[in-house]
This record gives structure tokens, C-alpha cells and sequence, in this order.
């Protein structure tokens, strides 16, 4: 009440522009001005310089051109009346300069221009920035709230400027979350995705079992080279991420949301950072696959494992039922009684002399903890005591009708020896490709469902430019060829997912082709953020 | 009283497109106050305050909300405010108590004073008894008291509510209204509304705005007794003041279209916003005299 006293009797004061107060925080600022319309100008005369060598290369001169153009731009922007806006673009210029001098090695003309651009930008995207929090602070300084924290202040100072609004991510990612696990449909997805990569995988697993296939393990064939990888994770980036934005747009929510402190930019990642959970918990699923895989290379029968895949099986079925009918005592028995027939089957047709006790030791204390939180949260209707309660009997009643048997599951995981055990590098490498991929897929997606409230229309943008960059592939190949000019060619070559995968699930860990991940989602994201800006009100 | 203006609005207008939503309109709200703002559907209402919430940008003008600009300093008029949409729409798969936790961490309240912050809206809103259940699983009236319990989670000094009481039966309504004088009582208010018995009950001053103008801005007793002494019923006052509006926008159109057929169209988006804009424009010049008159 105190602060709204002071009132808006000097209201004047407050209609001086940004600019006009702090003299040496926006002396700083004008100085970063100066550098970046100066290196700005430097770089276009570089690529008037190449324009006029007798070899010229109109490609490498435009780029260079455009792209100093675009500083000087910036900088003068800047240097007349700094803002928010002029300042986070700058400093995701910067960044974007330093991933295209990494990435791209004969754009630059020669290597002492490369590494110059890139010391440069690093400079100027580490003085953007700092210019920026100084900026954001002075804004702020009545509330100081918004970077007091010391973490983010270095999380802003190491990078893009529009992530420096991380407040109000995590709430609105876990919010998210949770939204992926209420609606009942999510576990259809979630059931009709495995059952595709358990076909998948069995495929693969039968077709390496014949005389005459090609070397290679199983998880290899899962993952990266044949054509079946794509269509799912296409898809399903299309469909998990086609309501995002969309649907707060439909349900007016959006109007909430941005009436609060939240920026729009917090919101999008906030987005971003959920799906990116629900897709990965998708995934979680088949780590069963590979546990199989090993379990097989330790004499273990398969079918024991499927114990274990029963259990977390019946967890969900739980959580599905009381989601559904929004009747926990009653899903939770139906449950409890489903948990105990399976596991009384499991143990009798499985095969004898496995013990999974330890195992499901481990599992049942974890479960109590994690049962306890994912009474409170996700089940909100409920009495927390009764679904913490249930959780718990469920996890408990699995341990003691499974505990009859006993075996150490870090010791199959970890046990060096079998001949067919999958080697966990590649592996690992694999899911790090399916995840990353997926979530520069779903940076897109959101991009898409912030720019049109039509979920058909944004599904079937994301699905369709998603599946180019895999087509790419096939474009590129010597019989069809269609792209001629050379350096097209060679930025398809850059920008083609297929060869990613491909790489990944080979155990093939190449930072340029994260670096072109993490930039396709910190520009979608961007971009996704400046829809919200402009679209929210239609 | 404390006779500081909370709400400070100055030549605030707002274009769409092609239609001219808000133009130039300028009134304020003390500390304390309870201000009905009213107009026929389209006046401009809700466009007022998405702009006086910092959802839409002012194509010019400028407001000052708590004394923080709200082209200027958005994050900061939004820590102020407690706003309540128009459509009061909420996350549905959300528990009550769980969606309220959710708004006042988005709003800053810090993670100490959460749970008391949460505990005091779902009591003053009488939410107790379905904290627990899904927001989706609510009745109309049960969810307005949840937005209510969202403006208030974050105890804001300044409340803005868009029409509160529309479509909840009259049971419903009474106990929305109970609850904003309640609120009152601390805060200060601006309402929005198309019920002028809710004004006449809550609020101790009125801003009418019509065609995008602000027709009225005075206490309701003042506009209450009128020029000549005697008393007159809100909704006459009302109605008398719409009719004159759009009769003199008539006069002025009649006379728009006169002068537009000797300087050509002003417009591309057609002769009908072109008239309408110009008789927009004159009938907020007509209006602002009127209000000096009446301070």
C-alpha cells in the first residue's frame, strides 16, 4: 500500500523514457552501441572487400554484408533509445555469430577472420548482456526482484538474453507437466507409442537373428539407421506440441497469464521445458528394451524382466484410473487387486529361479517417496492422505509378491562381462539423439502453435518441416540430387536430422550438431515468445 | 481518505486494425475509491482495461497504475493489480487450492507467506470446503469465487474486475457482490460491469464510456440528481446519456459524410469506419467539455 502512496501526483516523473535516467548504466550501454555498429561496419566492408576480389563469392559477401548490416542496425537501435527488446536481440545475435563462426569454417574468408569474429562476438555477447542486467536492474530496482539471484545472473550472463527471465519457468513447467499427465489421453499416447517401439524393437531383434544380417547390435538398428526411427518422433513432436500455445489461446487463458509478472518469454520455455518432459518420460519406457538386452546377455529369460515392466505398468494404470474417473478410493483397489493377480502370474509363468526381490526393494522404498509426491501433485481431488497411502500399498504390495525371487539389478546392469551385452555408450548416445532432436523439434512445434490458434494446421506445419529435414536425406543422395548449387548443398548437409540420428545412435557425440540443436531452439523459442507478443490480444 | 490517485489515465487510445476501440479517454480513481466503469457492449470497457492491465499496448496515451507507467513499466503495474478477466478463464485440470499456490508463486509472493497468502483468499472467497476439488469440476459461481480468490491472492492494492457477476443466477450474484464490497473495504476498486444496481450498491463513483469516449465520470449522487435538482434513477441517467451520445454522433456523421464528399475518403478501410471514426472523434471533444462542467 505504502508504495502506491507515492502516487501518481508527480506522474510526470514517471513518463521520462527509459534512456533518460542513470547516467552511467546508459553510458555503458552506449559504448556496447558504439562497438556494435562499429564491428557492424567493419564487417560489411569485409564483405565489399570479398565482393570486389576477382574470385568473388556473392554467397560469402551477402552473408557477410547482411549480417553487418544488421549490427550496425542493432547498434544504432541501441545507441538512440536502449530497450529490453534491442538489447536480448543483441545478445542473441552475438551468440548466433559465435555458433556461426564455430560451426561454419569457410564463410569467414580465412582462419584469422573466423577467430576474430569469434572473440569478437563473444566480447560483444558478454557485453551485451551485461549491459542488459544492468538495464533490467535499474528497471527493476524498486522491486529487486527480478535479478537478485546469483544464479541467474550468470545464467544470463553466459548466454541468450531473453533467458534471463527464468522466475517463473519451473512453476509453469511443472504446471505443464502436470497437464500432460491429466489429460487421460496422454496415456494412450504414451500406450500407443510403446507398443510402435516395442514392434520396432522386435523387428529389429528378429532381423539381426538371421544368418545373413549385417553386424550390428540391436539397439544401433532401434535408434538410428533404418526409416522407422522418424514417423513416430515426427508425429508425436507434432502432436504433444500442437495445443501449447494454441490452447491457452482458445481457453483465454492466456489473458491471465500475461496479466501477472510473467514475461512472455518465461511462459514459452516454461512451455518448451514441459513437453520436453512428457517426450522424455515417453522414452523412459524403453530403457526396458535395454535392460532386457542385458538381462538376455546374463542368461536371464526376458520374460522375468517383464516383471519389473508389469509393475511400472500397474503404477500407470493406477494413475490413469484415478486421473479418469476422479475416484481414487476405487481405482486405487481395482489396482491394488490388478498389481497382485499380475505379479502372482508373473512369478508362475515367468521363468523359475530369478529373483527380482532386491530389485523391487530398491523400487518399493523409492516408490513411497515418489508415490507420496505424486499423490500431492498430481492428484489434486484427492484426499493427499489416502492417495499417499494407496501409492505406497501399491509400491509395498509389488515388493512383497515379487520378493520371492532376489537378484541384484545394478550388478546386470553394470556386470562387465556377456559377449552380447549392449555396450551403454551408444546407447546412452541414442537416447541423448532421440531426446535432442525431439526437443528441437519441439521448439518448433511451439513456434507453429504460437503462430495460429488452428492445432490442425500447426500439427501438420511441425510434422511436415520436421520430416523435410529428414527428406534432406534423400534429396541429397548422388541418384536424385535435386539441390545443385554448392552451397546449399553444404548447408542441407548441416541441417540434416537423418545423418544426426545416425551419428547418435552410432555413439557419434558431435558438438556442432548440438550447437545446431541448441540454436534451432533458442531461435524457435525466441520467435515463439515474439508471436505471444504480437498474437496475444487477437 | 488519502487523496492520492491510484488510477491515473491520460489520453489513452487504442486502435485495432481499423476501428479506433478507445479514443483519447482520461479519468482517475482516488486511494480507496470503488469505481463502476460501465458502457453498452463495445464501448470500449474491456479494451480499457486490458490496456490498464498491460495486456495490450495503448496505440498512444499513457496510464500510471499504483504510479508505476503501464507503457513504461508493465512488471510493474502487474505486481499491483489484482485483475479479473472477462471470461475468468482458468486452468481446469487444476485443483482449486493448487491452481491459487500456482498464481501467487507466479505473482512473487514469496515461498514463506505462500501457503497463509493462499489459506486467507480460499477463507475470504468461502472456498474452504472445495479446495481440493478440480476447477473444471466447478460451478459457475464457485469459479468466479476462485478468480475472485486469484485477484486477491497476491493482496494487491488495486483490483480490476471485468463483470463479476455475469451469468450466475441471482443467488450468486448476491454473494459475488457481498464479497466485493468485503474486498472494498482495503482496496481500491475498479468494476466493470453492465448491472447498474451492482453500481448503485457497490461503487461510490461512475465512469460511463461509450463509442470508445468517456461520456460521464462523476459521484453517482451527483449524476443521480441532475441539472435541474431533481433525482433520477441511475438507469435513465444512463440511458439518457447513451441516447445523447449516438444522436450526436448521428448529427456528426450526417455532417462527416457531407465534408467527406468534398475531401475525398480519409479511410481505405471504407466509408462506414471512416464516418464513424470522425464522429468518434468530435463526440470525445463534446464529452471532455462536458466532464469540466461537471468537476
Amino acid at each position: 500500500m505504502t508504495a502506491v502512496a507515492q502516487g501518481t501526483a508527480e506522474s510526470g516523473a514517471f513518463s521520462n523514457g527509459p534512456s533518460a535516467g542513470g547516467g552511467q548504466d546508459s553510458r555503458s550501454i552506449k559504448v556496447v552501441a558504439v562497438l556494435a555498429w562499429l564491428s557492424g561496419i567493419a564487417v560489411v566492408a569485409k564483405g565489399l572487400m570479398l565482393l570486389m576480389r576477382t574470385n568473388a563469392q556473392p554467397p560469402q559477401a551477402a552473408f557477410l554484408v547482411g549480417f553487418g548490416l544488421l549490427w550496425s542496425g542493432l547498434g544504432l537501435a541501441i545507441f538512440r533509445k536502449p530497450s529490453e527488446q534491442s538489447l536480448s536481440l543483441a545478445g542473441l545475435l552475438a551468440l548466433g555469430t559465435l555458433v556461426a563462426a564455430l560451426l561454419f569454417k569457410s564463410v569467414w574468408g580465412s582462419t584469422a577472420v573466423r577467430w576474430t569474429v569469434l572473440v569478437w562476438s563473444l566480447v560483444v555477447d558478454l557485453s551485451v548482456t551485461a549491459a542488459y542486467v544492468h538495464f533490467v536492474q535499474r528497471e527493476e530496482h524498486r522491486e529487486g526482484a527480478l535479478l537478485d539471484n546469483r544464479f541467474l545472473r550468470i545464467a544470463h550472463l553466459a548466454g541468450a538474453s531473453q533467458v534471463v527471465c527464468l522466475r517463473n519457468t519451473g512453476s509453469i513447467a511443472w504446471r505443464e507437466l502436470k497437464r500432460y499427465f491429466r489429460a487421460p489421453s496422454s496415456y494412450v499416447i504414451l500406450g500407443l507409442f510403446l507398443v510402435y517401439q516395442g514392434l520396432v524393437f522386435y523387428i529389429a531383434v528378429r532381423y539381426l537373428n538371421d544368418p545373413n544380417a549385417p553386424h550390428g547390435a540391436p539397439m544401433k538398428f532401434f535408434f538410428g539407421g533404418p526409416f522407422w526411427f522418424w514417423p513416430l518422433e515426427c508425429f508425436i513432436i507434432a502432436i504433444i506440441t500442437m495445443d501449447t500455445m494454441a490452447d491457452e489461446q482458445i481457453r483465454r487463458t492466456i489473458e491471465p497469464m500475461l496479466t501477472v509478472p510473467v514475461h512472455e518469454s518465461e511462459l514459452v520455455i516454461g512451455k518448451f521445458l514441459g513437453a520436453l518432459g512428457f517426450f522424455v518420460f515417453l522414452w523412459v519406457g524403453t530403457f526396458m528394451y535395454v535392460v532386457m538386452l542385458v538381462a538376455h546377455a546374463q542368461g536371464i529369460h526376458p520374460a522375468s524382466v517383464m516383471n519389473l515392466a508389469l509393475f511400472g505398468g500397474f503404477a500407470a494404470l493406477w494413475l490413469f484410473l484415478s486421473v479418469g474417473t476422479n475416484r481414487v478410493g476405487f481405482s486405487g483397489v481395482a489396482t491394488w487387486v490388478m498389481t497382485a493377480v499380475a505379479g502372482v502370474a508373473a512369478v508362475t509363468y515367468g521363468s523359475s529361479g530369478l529373483a527380482w526381490g532386491r530389485v523391487l526393494s530398491l523400487l518399493g522404498v523409492t516408490a513411497v517417496p515418489v508415490a507420496a509426491v505424486l499423490g500431492r501433485e498430481l492428484i489434486p481431488s484427492a484426499k493427499a492422505g489416502w492417495a499417499r497411502f494407496l501409492l505406497g500399498a501399491i509400491a509395498l504390495a509389488g515388493y512383497a509378491v515379487l520378493a520371492w525371487y532376489g537378484y541384484d539389478l545394478t550388478r546386470v546392469l553394470f556386470h562387465e562381462a556377456g559377449r552380447n551385452a549392449p555396450n551403454l555408450g551408444p546407447v546412452l548416445s541414442g537416447y541423448l539423439g532421440a531426446v535432442g532432436i525431439g526437443a528441437a523439434g519441439i521448439a518448433l512445434g511451439i513456434l507453429f502453435s504460437s503462430l495460429t490458434r488452428d492445432l490442425k494446421l500447426s500439427c501438420m506445419l511441425t510434422f511436415i518441416v520436421l520430416f523435410l529435414l529428414i527428406i534432406v536425406k534423400i534429396m541429397l543422395l548422388p541418384e536424385v540430387n535435386i539441390i545443385e548449387t554448392s552451397w546449399v548443398r553444404h548447408l542441407m548437409m548441416h541441417l540434416n536430422f537423418f545423418d544426426y540420428m545416425y551419428d547418435f545412435s552410432r555413439g557419434i557425440v558431435d558438438t556442432r550438431q548440438l550447437t545446431l540443436l541448441g540454436t534451432v531452439i533458442v531461435l524457435c523459442l525466441y520467435g515463439a515468445s515474439r508471436a505471444v507478443q504480437v498474437f496475444k490480444g487477437r | 481518505m488519502n487523496d492520492v490517485n491510484v488510477i491515473e489515465v491520460s489520453n489513452l487510445t487504442k486502435w485495432y486494425p481499423d476501428v479506433l476501440a478507445v479514443n483519447r479517454i482520461s479519468f482517475s480513481v482516488k486511494k480507496g475509491q470503488v469505481v463502476g466503469f460501465l458502457g453498452p457492449n463495445g464501448a470500449g470497457k474491456t479494451t480499457t482495461l486490458k490496456m490498464l492491465t498491460c495486456f495490450l499496448p495503448p496505440t498512444s496515451g499513457d496510464a500510471w497504475v499504483g504510479g508505476q507507467s503501464v507503457s513504461q513499466d508493465p512488471a510493474g503495474v502487474r505486481r499491483r493489480i489484482g485483475y479479473l478477466t472477462e471470461h475468468n478463464a482458468l486452468y481446469e485440470e487444476m485443483g482449486v487450492e493448487e491452481y491459487l499456490r500456482f498464481r501467487a508463486s507466479l505473482k512473487g509472493v514469496p515461498w514463506r507467506l505462500r501457503k497463509q497468502y493462499v489459506e486467507e483468499a480460499l477463507e475470504s472467497c468461502r472456498l474452504t470446503e472445495v479446495r481440493h476439488r478440480l476447477v473444471g469440476h466447478l460451478s459457475k459461481g464457485y469459479r468466479q469465487r476462485v478468480g475472485m480468490a486469484d485477484t486477491l491472492v497476491h493482496k494487491p492494492p488495486v483490483l480490476i474486475l471485468d463483470e463479476p457477476t455475469v451469468g450466475l443466477d441471482p443467488g450468486q450474484i448476491i454473494e459475488v457482490r457481498a464479497l466485493i464490497k468485503e474486498v472494498a473495504k482495503q482496496n481500491t476498486v475498479l468494476l466493470s460491469t453492465h448491472y447498474l444496481a451492482e453500481v448503485e450498491q457497490i461503487c461510490d463513483h461512475v465512469v460511463i464510456i461509450h463509442r470508445g469516449t468517456i461520456v460521464a465520470n462523476d459521484s453517482v449522487e451527483t449524476l443521480r440528481r441532475g441539472s435541474d435538482g431533481s433525482t433520477a434513477s441511475l438507469e435513465s441517467v444512463f440511458m439518457k446519456l447513451i441516447a445523447d451520445t449516438d444522436r450526436k454522433a448521428q448529427e456528426n456523421s450526417d455532417g462527416a459524410e457531407r465534408k467527406k464528399s468534398d475531401e475525398g475518403v480519409r479511410d481505405s478501410a471504407g466509408q462506414e469506419t471512416s464516418g464513424d471514426e470522425e464522429v468518434r472523434d468530435s463526440a470525445g471533444q463534446e464529452t471532455s467539455g462536458d466532464e469540466e462542467v461537471s468537476q
